[in-house]
């Protein structure tokens, strides 16, 4: 059995008498050929003066040209394609059978196709095939009568839209005088002869391709309608298991005494030793054992904790130790880093050690020690005596010694007069400040300029001297 | 010679290796699910037409009517399967009233791309006349599609389940295992026997476990009794606990 055969929808066994038919098609086409086109040729001899009648006498014929596409499908079904020369052997008896009512009474026939099978492929003969075919056609004539409209309905859209669209090719003399037609309904002499003859070889062309798909189909739901109200799939299964158990008889008879109490449970496997044939599936590649292995890796508290592996303690000694070098070496050189560069870190205003106070300004010496204790009384005796420059000297020492160590203005050694003023002015008190503004004007004077100041000036700085401890003398 | 067995469910293997089976459905069905849908157009066509005329004629006129009923035509010849497809039926008015429906090849329902495409398609299926490309196309291809599924990658197939006429009956026959050894496909006739019986006769029933005679070693009706036995037993080797339901329908033997 090459068919599958399955309870089905009528439209589905359409479907499976359409496959079968795709199957062979080049198969059917082939007989087909050599059958019905001898026919044809016949056919347009003989009418060749009228050749508006072809495609009647074509569509007429249609009973007769199923027949061998339907002889060859029977035969397929059962896994042997007839050839050319088995069909052409039945060809006479196919067409003679029943030919007479096929083509008379039965023409016109809804289920033709539904049908068919039963009138050719059962030998039956007389009231019997007709008694047979209202059987079947309780089940499967609904489907039968649908079938036979789809397919005249796609046969003769197929064949408008083969004409359709081969139109544009005719010459001009073949194409009809649609107006005229139209007009005067003179179908003699504005249709051409030659496009009577197109179109009834468009018609063939179709059927051709169409039909044996609908004989196909017809047979399909002929299937579908024994294997529904007969269970035919199950009596050639049965037939089938009954050629296979007989046959096999004579061989079991020897084994069944030996196999008699071991069969009850076997019912899957048939022929070799079951373990035979497992072994021989599984050393297909299907069956081919694939392994991937794969890491991963999983925090395993438990093991560490475990003592079977002891030697390796003293790994975690070595380890403990170098860990405590490491942080003590860099908490030492953190201090160390530190303790050097405290200067970024600590402030100098902010911080609690007093300011250091320079000794030299500007290569002066301006200790209170290097001072005499009544600056004032030394410069005038010094300016008495016509040093002017020690004179001035002195009393900017002083002041800068006083505003440094009291005052606290934050001079360096390294400023020149103007920082000096600068710091001044900006931190002392504002009557030491005016006074420092005129006796660095005056010292500036006369250090660097060697101008000498009057008596006068040296007089009101000596008198104005501010740089002494309140209520006492300096 | 080894030939394909001829079979209306088209096998498809998906990308992760699965095979599944389509039913899909013929030209036949299908020209006839079209005619309807045909049917279903000019009849909205008709009644549009009539309607426009009694409430938007006498407002805009003649030619603004007839180009508005043109536009809803455009529309409707261009987009009616595809919206039908697209939704969540799958399936056009007549394809619906045919139990069909349009899928993708891979069984899953069509997406908005596939439907158009199928459907704008039609263009080409159509020439050069009246669908004869489709026709053709759609004969001779094994899923039964047009060049518009080809592209599409769709198919049309059958909606609805298929058919399991099982009426649940009693069956008095006695478990039994089969004498022999039994292949697939004799198993599995044995199981198909089981389930449809109840719809023959019987007089059918004995005829075919009659032509089981050489397994069940009986003829006439004690033969069928051990064939249902044996069917009984491949359906369930192990006898249930406990007292099965009760069963409706006919019982299988007359008593």
């Amino acid at each position: 059995m090459t068919v599958t055969l399955r309870p089905r929808q009528p439209w589905e066994a359409v479907d499976l008498g359409c496959a079968m038919v795709l199957r062979d098609f080049g198969r059917i086409m082939a007989l087909w050929a050599s059958t019905v086109f001898p026919l044809w040729i016949v056919v347009c001899v003989l009418m060749r003066s009228m050749p508006v009648w072809i495609p009647l006498v074509v569509w007429w014929l249609k009973p007769l040209y199923d027949r061998v596409p339907l002889f060859f499908l029977s035969r397929a079904a059962f896994g042997e394609r007839p050839g050319f020369m088995e069909t052409w052997k039945e060809w006479p008896r196919l067409w003679f059978a029943n030919f007479l009512p096929a083509l008379l009474w039965r023409r016109l026939s809804f289920i033709r196709s539904f049908a068919l099978p039963a009138q050719m492929l059962e030998g039956l003969r007389g009231a019997a095939v007709n008694r047979r075919v209202r059987t079947l056609a309780m089940d499967g004539g609904g489907s039968g009568f649908s079938l036979s409209y789809a397919f005249s309905k796609i046969e003769f859209v197929a064949w408008i839209g083969l004409m359709w669209g081969t139109y544009g090719l005719l010459p001009d003399t073949a194409r009809p005088d649609w107006d005229g037609l139209f007009s005067a309904f003179d179908v003699e002499n504005t249709i051409p002869d030659a496009f009577l003859w197109w179109g009834a070889a468009c018609h063939m062309v179709i059927v051709t391709l169409i039909e044996p798909f609908y004989v196909g189909a017809g047979f399909g739901l002929y299937l579908n309608c024994r294997t529904r109200i007969e269970g035919w799939d199950v009596e050639l299964a049965f037939r089938r298991m009954a050629t296979r158990l007989t046959s096999a008889a004579a061989a079991l008879a020897v084994s069944l005494l030996f196999f008699a109490g071991m069969q009850t449970t076997a019912h899957a496997a048939v022929g070799d030793d079951p373990a035979k044939v497992v072994e021989k599936v599984k050393q297909h590649p299907d069956f081919e054992v694939h392994k991937v292995n794969s890491k991963r890796w999983v925090p395993d508290f438990e093991a560490d904790e475990k003592k079977d592996a002891p030697r390796l303690d003293f790994l975690d000694a070595i380890g403990e130790i170098i860990f405590w070098v490491i942080i003590t070496g860099l908490v030492v050189w953190l201090v160390v880093y530190l303790v050097n560069n405290r200067h970024l870190f600590i402030s100098r205003g902010a911080g609690k050690t007093p300011v250091k106070t320079p000794k030299v300004i500007m290569g002066m010496n301006i200790t209170r020690e290097s001072l005499p204790d009544d600056i004032v009384a030394a410069a005038r005796a010094t300016w008495a005596a016509g040093d002017f420059k020690e004179a001035l000297s002195l009393l900017y020492r002083g002041s800068l010694s006083w505003l440094v160590t009291r005052r606290q203005v934050p001079i360096t050694d390294g400023d020149t007069e103007e920082d000096c003023l600068v710091q001044v002015l900006k931190n002392g008190e504002k009557n030491e400040a005016t006074y420092f503004k005129q006796l660095t004007g005056a010292w500036v004077q006369v250090a660097y300029a060697v101008i000498p100041v009057t008596e006068a000036e040296m007089d009101a700085l000596c008198d104005g001297w501010p740089f002494v401890v309140k209520g006492g003398a300096a | 010679m080894a030939t394909a067995r001829a079979d209306t469910l088209q096998p498809v293997e998906l990308a992760d290796g699965v095979e599944i089976q389509l039913r899909v459905a013929g030209p036949a069905v299908r020209s006839m699910a079209y005619t309807i849908d045909l049917l279903v157009r000019l009849g909205i066509y008709l009644g549009v037409w009539i309607a426009a005329l009694f409430l938007v004629l006498p407002g805009i006129g003649m030619e603004l009517t007839a180009g508005l009923m043109l536009l809803f035509m455009f529309f409707m010849e261009w987009f009616y399967n595809v919206i039908f497809e697209a939704g969540a039926k799958g399936a056009t008015p007549g394809q619906r009233s045919m139990k069909l429906r349009v899928m993708s090849m891979t069984g899953g329902p069509v997406t908005l791309a596939q439907a158009v495409m199928r459907n704008f398609l039609r263009v080409v299926d159509f020439m050069p006349g009246l669908y004869l490309t489709g026709i053709v196309c759609m004969l001779f291809t094994r899923r039964f599609q047009r060049l518009g599924d080809l592209v599409a990658n769709t198919v049309v197939t059958y909606a609805d389940p298929p058919p399991s006429p099982t009426p649940v009956v009693e069956i008095r026959a006695e478990r039994r295992a089969p004498a022999q050894v039994l292949t697939r496909e004799e198993q599995a006739a044995l199981l198909q026997f089981i389930e449809r019986a109840p719809l023959w006769a019987d007089e059918r029933r004995v005829e075919l476990s009659t032509l089981a005679e050489p397994l069940t070693r009986a003829p006439g009706t004690e033969g069928l009794r051990r064939l249902c036995g044996m069917a009984l037993w491949l359906q369930e080797p192990e006898e249930k606990r406990g007292t099965p339901p009760p069963l409706k329908g006919a019982p299988l033997f007359r008593s």
